[in-house]
């Protein structure tokens, strides 16, 4: 089903488990350390839910995954690929083998949300089909799929632009599905969402991640939230890593240390 | 009351340095239009003189004549023809130029500086220069008129859509971009819905625009109702000029019409209520791995 057009580095053991994975990832800019050391595995299917207080550098390492921002130090690997060496080509297969939620959805709002969520399917249709905006019958049945695992079906038709903040989000959940990528990194998924619709996108992220096996990894500024529906907390304070938990062995002491106040060092 | 206290607030001083330039520039603005006006050799006394024979010609261009309408209608029709044509070439020119022309879109500065400078040269020619020099180089005809029309409008509507096309919303497509699709399905699939009515408003505008410009394109030879118009002021024909003159009137305000009408009916959204049924239920195929 899928299409592994790029083999696993042969320098690295590879561990079926694990998707993601960095080591001592460090970023500055200038003079300022955005970054530093930051150093995690995540493995299949797991919600992994990065908590930190605004400019702990939680955008910046989602960015670094990417490469939509170079890094300055260390590796990233994905699913045995070595992120940093990889030239555009090998950079346009590794975002299409990654799906991307944002905070402000990102939707193109003139369109249907099905046609939204074939966004996803952009990377691998050919030319004409996008510029006929005809996509396969295929590919048209795994968007309304998607839509449907997200609780749009019903909306498939409508254009994006007149429906809530919570239901454009969960079209854009759907294309991120879409891709069929084992991995799923959301920036801030529920950052401009009321408080019923970012309930309902956090399950759908939840449920995403558990019934087929997609590793989620979310930034999130509501603790409630990450701790009632993550599996694991990353806690992130000035750019480092200052906690890695499973959610429920998560203390106030924890929460504490990643909300405290900057210490300049 | 809501504050107990008082505030001081800084004194206003009538020649401080910022009213200073102000009035500056204010004196420098009126010495420029008085210079201005003694160049232009206004004359209200002149233009006095000159209405009575105005007036006289009034009197002579009734009752209109309408015995030569078919072959001015002919005239207006080969107008209207090469005004679409030229526009049509326009657009084609246009299109990726713009796209190197838009800040958020070009690819490099300096080739975003190079399809701006191009489409300044264009759109700063008029269409009556091209016409000149086209008719020079190719002789007379619509043709002519495409060529003259098309060179000036590739410039001013590549403006027009690279103006639209910078302030377009970046979320898009860099969602689009992350998803691994090339630049190619990006800009066609991510940018082209959102800068559609826009795009589809400056095309219908600079039809219009063309139009216009095309009926006097004929003076220097470059086809269409011009050269009727010309030959009826050259022989004084005032009966006949009335003709013309009003049968370009009509299709100026008939295309004005047809192009709202377009507009409208091209942006209309079409609400769709309509619903994909699920034909089986509860088998979750995607993302399997």
């Amino acid at each position: 089903m899928f299409d592994h057009a790029l083999a696993p580095s042969a320098s690295l053991a590879v561990d079926r488990d694990i998707v993601l994975s960095l080591r001592d990832v460090g970023k500055s800019y200038g003079g300022t350390q955005i970054l530093r050391q930051v150093s995690f595995d995540v493995g299949k299917g797991e919600f992994a839910v990065v908590l930190g207080p605004s400019g702990s550098g939680k955008s910046t390492l989602f960015r670094c995954i990417t490469r939509l921002t170079e890094l300055s130090a260390g590796t990233v690997h994905y699913e045995g690929l070595c992120v940093n060496t990889l030239d555009r080509r090998g950079l346009a297969q590794l975002r299409s083998r990654i799906g991307f939620v944002f905070q402000q959805f990102n939707l193109i709002k003139r369109l249907s949300a099905l046609d939204n969520v074939l966004t996803g399917r952009l990377a691998s249709a050919p030319l004409w089909r996008v510029t006929c905006r005809s996509f396969s019958k295929a590919d048209r049945q795994l968007a309304l799929g998607c839509l449907d695992a997200v609780g749009m079906l019903d909306f498939a038709y409508r254009r994006v632009d007149g429906l809530s903040g919570g239901q454009q989000q969960r079209v854009a959940i759907a294309r991120a599905l879409a891709q069929q990528s084992h991995a799923i990194i959301a920036d801030e998924p529920i950052a401009s969402l009321d408080p019923e619709s970012a309930l309902l996108v956090m399950q759908v992220l939840g449920r995403v991640a558990r019934d087929y096996g997609i590793t989620v990894l979310c930034s999130l500024h509501h603790v409630d939230h990450a701790l009632k529906m993550a599996d694991r907390i990353i806690g992130m304070q000035a750019g480092r890593i200052v906690v890695d938990k499973p959610a429920r062995d998560v203390s106030p002491e924890d929460l504490r240390s990643i909300y405290a106040s900057a210490k300049p060092n | 009351m809501i504050s107990p206290r008082r505030y001081e607030e800084p004194a206003v001083r009538l020649l401080d340095r910022s009213s200073l330039t102000r009035n500056t520039l204010l004196v420098c603005c009126v010495a420029v239009l008085v210079v201005f006006w003694r160049e232009s050799h206004v004359d209200f006394g002149k233009l006095a003189q000159g209405m009575p024979r105005v007036a006289g010609w009034l009197g002579q261009m009734l009752p209109p004549d309408t015995r030569d309408l078919p072959e001015v209608l002919a005239a207006a029709f080969e107008t209207l023809a090469m005004a679409t044509i030229g526009t049509l070439f326009a657009l084609v020119a246009a299109v990726p130029l713009s796209l190197l022309a838009a800040r958020n879109i070009s690819p490099h500065p300096i080739v975003y500086q190079i399809a701006r400078g191009i489409l300044n040269l264009s759109r700063g020619t008029e269409t009556l220069v091209f016409a000149l020099i086209f008719t020079a180089a190719i002789g007379f005809g619509p043709f002519t008129g495409v060529l003259a029309i098309a060179f000036h409008m590739t410039g001013a509507i590549g403006k027009m859509l690279a103006d639209v096309i910078e302030p377009a919303d970046r979320g898009p497509l860099e969602a689009a971009a992350l998803s691994g699709a090339s630049r190619l399905k990006v800009l066609r699939y991510a940018l082209l819905p959102d800068i559609m009515p826009n795009f589809i408003a400056v095309a219908l505008y600079m039809w219009e625009f063309s139009v216009r410009t095309s009926t006097v394109l004929g003076i220097v030879g470059a086809g269409g109702i011009g050269q009727t118009l010309k030959n009826t002021i050259d022989l004084l024909d005032f009966p006949k000029m009335v003709t013309v003159l009003a049968i370009i009137l009509l299709m100026v305000g008939a295309i004005d019409v047809i192009s709202d009408f377009l507009r409208r009916r091209i942006l209309q959204d079409r609400a769709s209520n309509a619903r994909p049924a699920p034909l089986r239920v509860g088998d979750g195929e995607i993302g399997r791995v």
